[in-house]
């Protein structure tokens, strides 16, 4: 479905020794001295600190299951574990070019990143110095006046609804306590993302009739304002949206980008999940979607992605890809169907999908990239393997237990 | 996009990416501080994100720069140049847009960011745009590969474009009618692609998407059949179909538009499912108020103010005329599922619920024999109208909100149903309407235009019947192919709700696909109470039908339709089975005791004293 443009290369990394130690000295200075005076310094330097973050990951795709517990070495280094450190520092000193392709969405990668190592028990410290570098590094990338929202890099010209989605997502993963979010601006910024027909747009536009706007973007939008701790209602005409989610739904199964195109696992996921976010998505699940128009049908065209070789397919007919099993089956749980999913399939495939490397691609033989890994990851939390996610927000329960912490004080009327 | 296979890169080619990145970071550089200049509007900037662009075409923000050089430059070429000048001028600028884009998406035919310049650019070019030649081109796309995503939805928002299009440049009223004529036209040109794409390859779903999608419009012409007469009947349709199918049984995008297609032939989606006429006493009153209670299908909105009633006597006479006094059946819940998160003042005027009550005036009553007429209105507003209904309208597909109606001009849908009251059903408080399938139905747009037709024919049993056997046929050959099975299960379910053979397939469909083994259990399930249900009212001929016995059957669910004839029963016993949750005995607004097994959920509020075991 690709959210956002992920590519990584595999590439072998011919650094030698002495390189890699004089890369490890400057690294290390750096980020005992954080204290910079020019403030496009601090910025450079909050940017290498993301740098590390991809790293690890990345390290991650490449050094594999078992090296699940292996990330959290590489998040602080530790001396002992040479050849780790030197994987780090190889992948740091590779990343500028890994990244140059897709600069505008590190944000989303950030998401990635931290959303697999919150599924492995992996995050920096709540009140570590790593922690609080990343959050200001997000922060950094709040656009400012008068546009809000968030951009996909620090400096960028362009805030985004997905990255503002992804940014939102990192903070609360992260227990940042989003004092430092500007809520007006913010709900400013997805306000006027919304087209008069109900949908939204990727980012800022001059005319509705030019703007690049699909069924993704409806999603970002609402889970933003949930994880922002906003109410839809109070930000942007929610009987719209939900009349385009509504019309969006295809008579021959699952939702379409908009309406009257062809059903897809990842559109379905985005209607599904914004409905469940817009409606009542602090409810329990399944019930959010009881009244759907042909929910049954959904629920049966969701189910049959499900291929003979036991992993999911995104659309009719098309070979199984290891993100859908987070798409698909998370629709399917919004939809009140969690009860048929079958796991062990699904898992059996994920297992093929897994890199002798480490990390997921999206099929058995393909290279790993961060949206296969973390999509994968949470495949196997609706399995039970890992802890279990908020099917409508894309984080673990536990990271959401910090929304309705914030949702609590200046939430409309209603209990849930 | 991460959908693409990416090249491995062998060990050698690391210098070369390295230089790749360093000419990138080179040129973002200079191209910001041609931004951060102002230098939005020049030559060089437009030079400097086409060298970057044919390094990598999928470069989400540096399209967006470019959009707003080419804006910029647009506004600065003299006035004279708009329009399609050979060569120079804006016209060249854009036509010039539209070759490096054909480039790129030959590089990169999946990237979101190209499809969506490629439509900004027409969308610039207003009326001098050659839609033709750009489906002419995805027409090329698609045959080099026949699923690209992209590529379908872009046609659809060409497709978009040139009705909207159509719809602006040929305005007053005599071209009204030549207009209709060109958009069927267009109507039967997609038709015809849809069967070319299907007969080079039976499986491109894609295809048989668009193949319903314009067959709906077709049909949703008033009095317009196709004029090339050619598979537009269902019954050339479903031969077209059989083909497929006894060349690939296991096809699953001929089966999902074979179910579709029968479903059309069948019931419509939103049905009245059932009525009842419910007593109640009011003991401070001293006399017995009634009010219907309407089942639906899926959740809609009546428009209270202009929905009635009215109760006809035997010879025809109005008994009774009677409106505005509609409400969900579960006031609470239903505002508390839409609502709960909606500001006060902000909540719809209509709520949306898939069962109403119509509490009837003081003295006014429904006779022993009689025909209630339900005039109901259901509007899109604060709900759904029904997405059926909605495909009708002229898709007001991706041109962004210029023609979408404006509130006041909500879509609007009038159905009317007859039930009548049958001789006997009567069960204590409660008198079972017999729902008509017929009805007729209209949709409205604002007060002005509305188009009356017989939208909701009664299910066509010969057609059904028909297709029954040709699917018997095929299972004789291929016994093991799931989806027939299915598709049987789907027609016993329109044809014979009540025939055992429902219940063994959906068993024998556990075993053949066992990765969908719970959704058939369900649907075992839900066979099964229906007919247990229908069994015990029936035999309860004398008095009314108290109790409801469904324990010890193997139940996994409980479906609020196929309990509803049960409706007026005191208590249900459901107990020893495995169901999930007990939501299902919503619509048994009688319901006074559940027997149920420990650790059941959700069980609804009970009428009195409720008690649960």
């Amino acid at each position: 479905m690709g959210m956002v443009l992920v590519k990584l290369e595999q590439s072998t990394y011919p650094v030698n020794e002495k390189q890699l130690a004089a890369a490890e000295k400057r690294w290390r200075q750096q980020i005992r001295e954080g204290n910079f005076t020019n403030p496009e310094e601090k910025i450079k330097k909050l940017d290498e600190d993301m740098c590390i973050m991809v790293a690890c990951v990345y390290a991650l795709a490449r050094d594999g299951p078992e090296g699940f517990k292996k990330t959290v070495d590489y998040f602080l280094p530790d001396e002992g574990k040479k050849t780790h450190r030197n994987h780090l520092l190889a992948a740091l000193h590779h990343l500028p070019s890994a990244y140059a392709t897709q600069a505008s969405n590190r944000m989303t990668l950030l998401y990635f990143i931290l959303g697999s190592l919150d599924l492995l028990h992996a995050l920096p410290e709540q009140d570590g110095d790593q922690n609080r570098a990343i959050c200001d590094w997000i922060y950094s990338c709040q656009s400012a006046a008068p546009q809000g929202g968030f951009c996909g890099m620090p400096g960028d010209a362009f805030p985004s609804t997905a990255n503002t989605y992804t940014a939102l997502a990192s903070l609360t993963i992260l227990g940042d306590g989003m004092r430092r979010l500007d809520r007006e601006r913010l709900s400013h910024f997805i306000a006027k993302q919304q087209l008069p027909n109900g949908c939204f747009a990727g980012g800022p536009f001059l005319s509705p009739t030019e703007a690049n706007a699909d069924m993704r973007f409806v999603y970002c939008a609402a889970a933003s304002c949930r994880l922002a701790g906003l109410c839809p209602a109070d930000v942007f005409d929610v009987h719209k949206t939900v009349r385009f989610i509504e019309g969006s739904l295809n008579r021959l199964g699952g939702f379409g980008q908009a309406e009257g195109l062809e059903g897809h696992g990842g559109s379905t996921y985005c209607a599904t999940a914004a409905l469940s976010n817009l409606l009542d998505g602090f409810c329990c699940h399944g019930d959010s979607l009881a009244d759907l128009d042909g929910r049954e049908r959904v629920l049966q065209w969701l189910l049959m992605r499900q291929s003979a070789m036991s992993g999911i397919e995104g659309r009719v007919g098309k070979p199984p890809d290891a993100c859908y099993s987070f798409w698909v089956q998370a629709a399917v749980i919004l939809t009140g169907g969690e009860a048929f999913l079958t796991h062990e399939g699904t898992v059996a495939f994920l297992r093929q999908c897994e890199h002798a490397k480490g990390g997921f691609a999206r099929e058995p033989g393909c290279h790993p990239d961060l949206l296969h890994t973390y999509m994968s990851l949470c495949g196997l939390s609706f399995a039970g393997l890992l802890p279990p996610i908020d099917a409508s927000l894309g984080i673990t329960l536990r990271a959401r237990a910090t929304v309705n912490a914030l949702r609590q004080a200046d939430w409309c009327d209603g209990p849930c | 996009m991460h959908n693409r296979r990416r090249k491995a890169t062998a060990g050698e080619a690391v210098p070369a990416i390295r230089e790749k990145a360093r000419r990138v970071t080179e040129l973002l550089k200079k191209l910001s501080k041609c931004r951060a200049e102002g230098a939005t509007g020049d030559d060089a900037a437009l030079q400097l994100t086409q060298r970057l662009i044919e390094i990598n075409p999928d470069f989400a923000f540096v399209w967006n720069f470019r959009r707003e050089i080419i804006r910029t430059l647009l506004k600065q070429g003299p006035e004279s140049d708009v329009t399609e000048d050979e060569g120079g001028g804006t016209g060249g600028l854009l036509c010039d847009e539209l070759s490096l884009l054909e480039g790129a998406l030959s590089q990169s035919p999946k990237a979101y960011c190209l499809w969506f310049h490629r439509w900004w650019t027409l969308l610039m070019q207003g009326v001098g745009r050659d839609l033709g030649r750009e489906l002419d081109l995805c027409t090329k796309l698609l045959t080099v590969d026949e699923r690209n995503f992209h590529c379908w939805n872009h046609r659809q928002l060409i497709v978009a474009m040139r009705k909207h299009a159509g719809n602006t440049t040929t305005p007053g009223h005599d071209a009204n009618g030549q207009q209709e004529d060109t958009a069927t036209r267009w109507l039967d040109d997609d038709l015809g692609f849809t069967c070319d794409m299907i007969e080079r390859n039976f499986s491109n779903y894609s295809a048989w998407h668009l193949r319903a999608l314009t067959r709906t419009q077709l049909s949703c012409r008033p009095g317009q059949h196709t004029t090339t007469g050619a598979t537009t009947s269902c019954q050339q349709e479903l031969q077209w179909i059989k083909q497929g199918v006894y060349t690939e049984p296991s096809d699953q995008s001929l089966w999902l538009y074979h179910c579709w297609l029968l479903h059309q032939a069948g019931r419509p989606p939103l049905r009245l499912v059932g009525a009842v006429v419910e007593s109640r006493s009011e003991p401070d009153k001293g006399d017995c108020r009634q009010s219907v209670l309407l089942f639906f299908s899926a959740a809609c909105s009546i428009d209270a103010t202009r929905s009635r009633v009215d109760i006809h006597q035997p010879e025809g006479d109005v008994h009774a005329r009677t409106s505005g006094a509609f409400s969900p059946l579960d006031a609470d819940a239903a505002s508390q599922r839409r609502n709960s998160r909606i500001p006060r003042q902000q909540r719809p005027l209509q709520p949306s619920s898939d069962a109403w009550r119509f509490d009837l005036d003081d003295g006014v009553s429904v006779p022993g024999r009689a025909t209630v007429i339900l005039h109901l209105r259901f509007t899109a507003h604060g709900g759904s109208l029904p997405s059926f209904y909605q495909a009708c309208f002229l898709p007001t597909l991706g041109i962004g909100g210029d023609t979408t109606p404006p509130a006041a001009h909500e879509p609007a849908l009038e159905v009317t149903y007859q039930c009548d009251v049958p001789g006997n059903p009567h069960r204590g408080s409660v008198l079972h309407l017999s729902v008509k399938d017929s009805c007729r139905a209209a949709y409205c747009i604002g007060g002005g235009g509305s188009s009356v037709r017989d939208e909701m024919q009664p299910s066509d049993g010969a057609l059904l019947e028909q297709e029954l056997a040709a699917v018997d046929e095929l299972l004789q050959i291929e016994p093991n192919c799931y989806y027939a099975v299915l598709a049987k299960c789907w027609l016993l379910e329109s044809l014979r709700p009540r025939d055992p053979l429902l219940l063994a397939n959906y068993k024998r469909l556990q075993t053949l696909d066992p990765l969908r083994r719970g959704f058939y259990q369900d649907c075992w399930s839900n066979a099964l109470v229906r007919m247990k249900v229908l069994e015990q009212v029936e035999r309860a001929t004398e008095g009314p039908l108290e109790a409801i016995d469904l324990s010890s059957l193997g139940l996994t669910c409980l479906g609020e339709q196929q309990l509803l004839p049960a409706h007026g029963i005191k208590r249900i016993d459901v107990s020893n089975n495995s169901i999930r949750t007990l939501v299902g005995l919503r619509w048994l607004t009688s319901l006074e005791e559940v027997v149920a097994d420990p650790g059941v959920q959700k069980l609804p509020k009970l009428r009195g004293s409720s008690s649960c075991r």
